[in-house]
């Protein structure tokens, strides 16, 4: 299955580059300049040797892995059970610094695809590279320390553990990261202070405001200082204060060389961000 | 011109340069074996950790785990545990000398006398030997027309094991058995018999109950003969008529070969009317004991064992149904199906032992309340972490099942 997936990328891959497509289906509003980048990228990638700007580009990234895109879709398809497919041909490039909102309809796949670029489920078809690797070879523990180390995730509702306390949140993936606790605890409380939430450290979720909860959430995805992040409607239940102190965060992560992907109803969010991708 | 000498490029005085980056390689061989080492002690700590403070999170489901698996072990010793009590005391009391002795019965025709003593003192797997002497007829001497009651001369060594003689033996004086005492109407077991044949006197100070093994020879008067009085072919005296000898065997295992035995040393004349009587009833009912209730024992343990298990399965899938949020969150986190796993059946390991111990202690103090037979140490120590192995396996499909839940099903907000 992965093997397929892996050939049904590279083809689409190579057919956006003989086509010379600068962007599949996904709709991109802003920003044509990262457009180009997405086709300069599939190009690298499936080893057409046309010549030409995007291949130089693509030849340059590679001479500094800094430069290297966070993460690529290629052909992304996934469907739930026997449902007919729900993302079919998802092709993007996401670049170091870059805040990306992903907007559209609900029940067009943004949680979907989120989910898929989060490694968290397999496409049906496509690749997913992550800092220029293929991440559809990967084991499922594999797949697990890559989300541990080097993704961050913020979900709608936060999804905290009820029944720890908040800095136990803020610490979890600790353990996933293989992290001693004791160092991660100084880190988190860090973290909370900076955010304002120091004086609920030893609450529980049930104890504190969405805002607070959100926060939090926030605290936990900035943990292992991720290259991704992954915001699921992440300001749909705050007040314009919160909001705008995730927001912040996500942009001083950018800044900071990371790439920040977020699905969202909130135009304000929207406009805020470097380019939109609608769904 | 001046001799070279190859050191193989190291410093004059030192080690050649190639073992010494086979030590260095080697030292570092065994640094990293060191840091792995710790790294996964480190591991396995926080995993304990979590699975300690999920446990104590999760109040309820914590609970009922440790509930179940105490009633699990508590429902063991209580019924099989008292089952394996009672067999133990059962074939602890049939072990007793009566499974493991051998009557030999001789008419005084036969030749048998106390120089088969002698014989068997020096032999393997005999724990002791008895001999008695003809039984002679005696009445309480103050009413001469009393019931009679048979007097048998008693005489006893110690053998090669330096096991000390079963009956009285040595100087003692005569004692009656209790049935002896009634019949001749002797108080307390004190007073006088004399012989019906002879007349002779003989002074009875008190009663001596039989063991198992000599129930067959009550009543009677027994008059232990001093050690020395017996007499040896070394000692040239004429040896005493023997009609009963009762050789007890050091372990039942050993009934047979000390029944052959005896039977070559008896040294009779003639063997017409000799019959050599072993224990063999008790023996097959001995085993059968430790067959039937062993058995029981053990089906009874598996079925419990069987039932605790499906029953903690079930509190931990429905824990797992009520976590699927939960194990969801933490697979998104970047938490890999074999840390699930582990975190769960860690749990379940720190949940069954505090279960076990609970559902030991509780059975002991049941039992002795009760005044039950408890079973042995090693029952209950291979009871308890039975009980925790039983919790684990039933808990690996469970965390199996908590492994493979979907964040996206179980993270997404409807």
């Amino acid at each position: 299955m992965t093997r397929r997936a892996d050939a049904e990328a590279t083809a689409a891959a190579a057919d956006l580059a003989r086509r010379d497509h600068p962007s599949a289906d996904p709709v991109t509003r802003r920003a044509g300049a990262n457009a180009a980048q997405t086709g300069a990228g599939h190009r690298a990638r499936s080893g057409v040797t046309s010549g030409g700007p995007a291949l130089r580009a693509a030849s340059a990234n590679a001479a500094n892995p800094a430069n290297v895109p966070v993460l690529e879709a290629v052909g992304l398809r996934f469907a739930y059970e026997r449902a007919s497919p729900i993302i079919d041909g998802f092709t993007a490039l996401f670049e170091p610094g870059e805040l990306v909102a992903l907007t559209g309809p609900s029940g067009r796949g943004k949680s979907t695809l989120l989910y898929l670029l989060g490694l968290l489920v397999r496409p049906l078809a496509g690749q997913v590279l992550f800092e220029g690797e293929p991440t559809g070879i990967l084991n499922d523990a594999q797949r697990a320390r890559l989300r541990a180390t080097r993704l961050g995730f913020v979900f709608q509702d936060a999804a905290l553990d009820p029944t720890r306390s908040i800095l136990d949140n803020v610490v979890e993936t600790s353990l996933y990261r293989g992290v001693d606790r004791r160092r991660s605890l100084t880190r988190a409380r860090a973290l909370v202070e900076r955010f304002g939430v120091e004086r609920r450290a030893e609450s529980r979720p049930g104890q504190i405001s969405g805002g607070q909860a959100q926060r939090i959430a926030l605290c936990r995805a900035l943990m292992n200082d991720p290259r991704l992040i992954l915001a699921d409607e992440p300001t749909g239940n705050l007040d314009r204060e919160s909001a705008a102190i995730v927001l912040g965060a996500f942009r001083e992560r950018a800044e900071a060389g990371a790439c920040v992907l977020i699905a969202t109803h909130d135009l304000a969010l929207v406009s805020q961000c470097d380019r939109e991708l609608a769904l | 011109m001046s001799a070279r000498t190859d050191t193989g490029g190291a410093a004059p005085g030192g080690p050649p340069r190639a073992v010494v980056r086979e030590t260095a390689a080697s030292a570092g061989a065994g640094r990293a074996v060191v840091r792995e080492t710790a790294a996964f002690v480190g591991v396995v700590r926080a995993v304990v950790r979590e699975a300690v403070a999920s446990a104590v999170a999760a109040r309820v489901a914590s609970v009922l785990t440790v509930t179940v698996v105490a009633v699990l072990c508590a429902v063991v010793l209580l019924t099989t545990g008292r089952t394996v009590g009672a067999q133990n005391a059962i074939v602890a009391s049939i072990d007793s000398a009566a499974t493991r002795s051998v009557i030999v019965r001789a008419p005084a025709s036969s030749g048998l006398d106390t120089t088969v003593l002698d014989r068997l003192a020096h032999s393997g797997g005999v724990a002791s030997a008895t001999a008695f002497g003809p039984a002679d007829d005696v009445v309480n001497a103050a009413f001469p027309g009393g019931q009679r009651v048979s007097l048998r001369a008693e005489y006893s060594l110690p053998v090669a094991s330096g096991t000390p003689p079963t009956a009285a033996g040595g100087d003692a004086p005569a004692s009656a058995s209790p049935a002896a005492g009634r019949a001749l109407g002797l108080a307390d077991g004190i007073g006088a018999v004399a012989s019906v044949a002879t007349g002779a006197a003989y002074d009875v100070l008190g009663v001596r109950a039989l063991p198992d093994y000599l129930r067959f020879l009550d009543p009677v008067v027994l008059v232990p003969e001093r050690t020395d009085d017996v007499p040896t072919p070394a000692a040239g005296s004429a040896p005493h008529p023997v009609s009963v000898l009762v050789v007890v065997a050091t372990s039942s295992a050993q009934v047979e070969a000390v029944a052959a035995l005896v039977t070559s040393v008896l040294g009779v004349t003639s063997r017409d009317g000799v019959t050599v009587t072993t224990s063999a009833a008790l023996t097959a009912l001995r085993g059968s004991v430790q067959a039937q209730l062993g058995e029981f024992s053990r089906s009874f343990t598996l079925l419990v064992f069987g039932v605790g298990g499906v029953a903690v399965a079930a509190v931990l899938y429905g824990l797992v149904l009520l976590r699927r949020r939960d194990f969801g969150r933490r697979r998104a986190l970047g938490a890999s199906r074999s840390l699930i796993v582990a975190l769960l059946l860690a749990q379940v390991a720190v949940l069954g032992t505090a279960g076990s111990a609970v559902g030991c202690l509780g059975a002991a103090i049941t039992l002795l309340a009760t005044g039950d037979p408890l079973p042995t140490v090693s029952f209950i120590a291979a009871v308890a972490p039975l009980s925790v192995l039983t919790a684990l396996a039933a808990s690996v499909a469970p965390a199996l099942i908590a492994s493979t839940r979907e964040p996206l099903r179980e993270l997404r907000v409807p």
